[in-house]
Parts: C-alpha cells; structure tokens; sequence
C-alpha cells in the first residue's frame, strides 16, 4: 500500500491520519475490485479500525470517494502553481497543464485508475470544491484557459460546460491508460484535447512540441 | 419502471423472462441511487426475488452490469445497422449513426447515465461492439477522411466523449447536443472544421 496519504498527514491532528489512512487503504481496495462491489467493510479491515471510526467521518461511500478525489485533484494540481505564468499561448498552456497533471498521476499508480471511475460517479462539481480558493480549482483554471484562448482566436469553439465535459472527458480517459503501455499517451491526449478545442491537427501537433521549453 | 427488456423477453424460455427482470429492476435502482450505492439486495427486493435467484445469473454486481451495457448496446447497434446501408461516406455515416444512436438513448431514460457510468466502473463487455466501430473508422482512414492512428487509445477517447454526450443527454436531451457530440467525435478522427460542419448537415439530412 502506498503511505502517500499517510504520509502528508504526519504531525497532523488525529482525524486527520486516520482520514489519510482511510484514503490510502481505499486506493487500493477499489482497484483491486472496483469501486461498485467494494463494501465499506472491505476498506475498514484493510484499513484495521473499526466500521464506527468511518462513519465519523464520511455519512456513505459516495461522500467518502468525493473527498478522496477532491484530495487527489488538489494533490495534481499543486505542482501547476506558478507553471503557467509565464505562458500566453492558451494551446500551450493546456498542454503544460495536461502534462502537469499527468506526469503527477504516473507517479501513483493508482490514481488515474481511481479518478477515472469516480469521475461518474461523483458529479463534475467536486472539482470546485466549496471553499476552495477560485484559483486553485481545476475547472475554473481549465475554463479561463480556454476562454482566453477562444479570445486569441486558437480555439473555434463555445466555451461552455458542454465543451468542458467533453474535454475533461479525453483528460480522464487519458489518466485511466497511464501505465498501459501506450505510446506518447500524454501527447496524444494533449493533442485530442486541443482537437475538442478546434485547433486543427497539424497545429495541435505544433503546440505540443513548442510546449516542450517549458516542461 | 420501463419494462423495456421484459417486453423483449416476452414468449422466451424463462432464463431470459428472469434476466429481463433483473434488467429493467436493476436500471430503476442504479438511476435512483447511483451504481456504487445499489446493493444487490436493493435489486433482488424490486425484482420481487430471492438473491440466490441472482447468483444462479449473475456472479455479482459487476457482471450484471457489464451484460446489462451489452445488452443496451446491442439494443442499439442493432436498429442503427439496417438504416445506414445505402451510406457510403464515412464522416457521414459517423453522423448518422452518432446521432440515431444518441436518439435512441434520450427516447430510454436513463441508458446514458448508466452506460456512462458502467463504462468507468467496469471494464466494458461490448468488446466486439468496439471492433465493429473500429473498423467502420478504419475505412475512413482508408478513404482519407481519417487522419489519425486508430489504435486502441484514440477508440478510448472516442468512446469517453460519445459517453461524456450520453451523460449530458439525460439531463439536457436536444439536437445541438447530439450534433456537437458528433462534431467532436470527428475532431478526434482528425478532420477539419469545414469537412466537419459538411459531415454534420449531411448526416442530418440523411436521417430526416
């Protein structure tokens, strides 16, 4: 099992390393066996504390995986602070942006598994999570980015929630084939991305090799 | 309750009567309370049955599920086929099928959210289901209208935005959904904005 929860949680409170404890035995039971047929009791024994302790913390399942991917959004994005600054070219910056995120995600095994299939679960508003610095969501950063880059004229699309489903929906699906084996997976998947955006192909292509300066 | 698969069931041996139960119960249950929160008790109690009724179909959840989605999706492909024949271009037909089977979605409440969901919850069963698209875009390819590698990935990404379109279908419904859906499905084949628009009036007018 990996401690990384565990980890960030030292010399915290006590809710707060048995939350990290909770996350990280959780990580591995739902991808063992799924997040549908995963029990509550399934992550408690793992986890070696009692049913009770969970449910002074989370009400149910749902509530419990919304909070675990709202910790790992926020772990995949903090790695962006200050990445985008210096960047104006809005194709390049979802391209550094989807390689931020992913490069992080390959690190823990794990996660993109996880993120993939709560991501249906879990409605896409978890991503603005309520008290959450406006800044620090990643809805909100992915959707200026692609408003000002409908202002520059890159991106020939409505810039709306449809849109940024649909965009999240190649991001997500990306994260879920990390460690498959395939080939350049975070090029292709910046490369769709920036597809779903109305850049045309060749210059989808051009942005992800002019983003190679800034990674 | 839709009695959609009950009534599909209607004069079949008994094996089948009783997975179209579980079918239709499990749809009324998985719409109600999500797919991770239904328990099996909670779909045997609607379908009126005992558990062990289910486990002599079914393994556990996750297998319901999957045949549930390949039943959905041959419901679908099957209607769709027969009405394309006389189409020859791809980005046409890509349109067409697009949108017939996104209608035939929006008419069956409730398919989307779940075909969306089971696809990220459960590795999907329609694999043949893949294959049988997959080579209907290789023949774009082929003709040229394609311009991108068809491999495994790229069919991820494709099918993760038809679902992300079926999801919104559910709580939106409407014609420029469906047709920006086939938009973008044709973005990730690599096509150009104003091939794009052409495809998406043809496929259109083909339909109506």
């Amino acid at each position: 099992m990996s401690r990384y929860f565990q980890d960030r949680a030292i010399g915290q409170n006590k809710k707060l390393r048995t939350r990290g404890l909770l996350f990280d035995s959780a990580l591995v039971i739902f991808c063992k066996q799924g997040i549908s047929n995963t029990r509550l009791e399934d992550i408690t024994q793992y986890a070696g504390i009692a049913n009770a302790t969970f449910y002074n913390h989370f009400k149910d399942k749902d509530e419990f995986v919304h909070a675990l991917a709202i910790s790992i959004v926020l772990e995949l994005l903090k790695p962006l602070e200050g990445a985008l600054v210096e960047i104006k070219d809005a194709a390049i910056r979802i391209v550094v942006l989807t390689n931020v995120i992913m490069n992080t995600a390959l690190k823990q095994e794990l996660w993109g598994t996880f993120l993939a299939q709560s991501f249906y679960i879990v409605p896409l508003r978890i991503l603005v999570p309520a008290g959450l610095s406006r800044h620090l969501d990643a809805s909100t950063r992915l959707k200026a980015i692609i408003d000002s880059g409908v202002e520059q004229g890159s991106f020939s699309i409505i810039s709306d929630r449809f849109q940024m489903e649909q965009v999240s929906s190649v991001l997500l699906s990306g994260l879920r084939r990390l460690g498959k084996g395939d080939v350049n997976i975070i090029d292709r998947t910046s490369e769709n991305m920036l597809r779903l955006l109305g850049v045309s192909s060749v210059n989808a292509r051009l942005a992800v090799s002019k983003a190679q300066a800034f990674l | 309750m839709s009695r959609y698969f009950q009534d599909r069931a209607t004069g079949q041996n008994k094996k089948l009567r009783t997975r179209s139960v579980l079918f239709d119960s499990a749809l009324v249950m998985f719409s109600q309370d999500g797919i991770s929160n239904t328990r099996l008790e909670d779909i045997t109690r609607h379908a009126g049955m005992a558990n062990a009724t289910f486990y002599n179909h079914f393994k556990d959840k996750d297998e319901l599920i999957q045949a549930l989605a390949l039943a959905m999706a041959m419901e679908l492909l099957g209607s769709i086929e027969e009405r394309l024949v006389d189409l020859i271009d791809m980005p046409t037909i890509v349109v067409a099928a697009n949108t017939l089977m996104m209608n035939a979605v929006f008419e069956q409440k409730s398919w989307g959210t779940f075909l969306a969901q089971s696809f990220y919850l459960v590795p999907p069963s329609y694999a043949s289901v893949a294959h049988s698209m997959k080579d209907i875009f290789n023949v774009g390819v082929e003709q040229g209208s394609f311009t991108v590698i068809l491999d495994e990935f790229q069919m991820d990404q494709i099918n993760s935005v038809v679902l992300s379109g079926l999801r919104k279908l559910d709580h939106h419904g409407g014609e420029s959904l469906i047709d920006r859906t086939s938009e973008n499905i044709l973005r990730l084949l690599g096509m150009s904005a104003v091939s794009i628009s052409l495809a998406v009036d043809k496929g259109r007018a083909f339909i109506r």
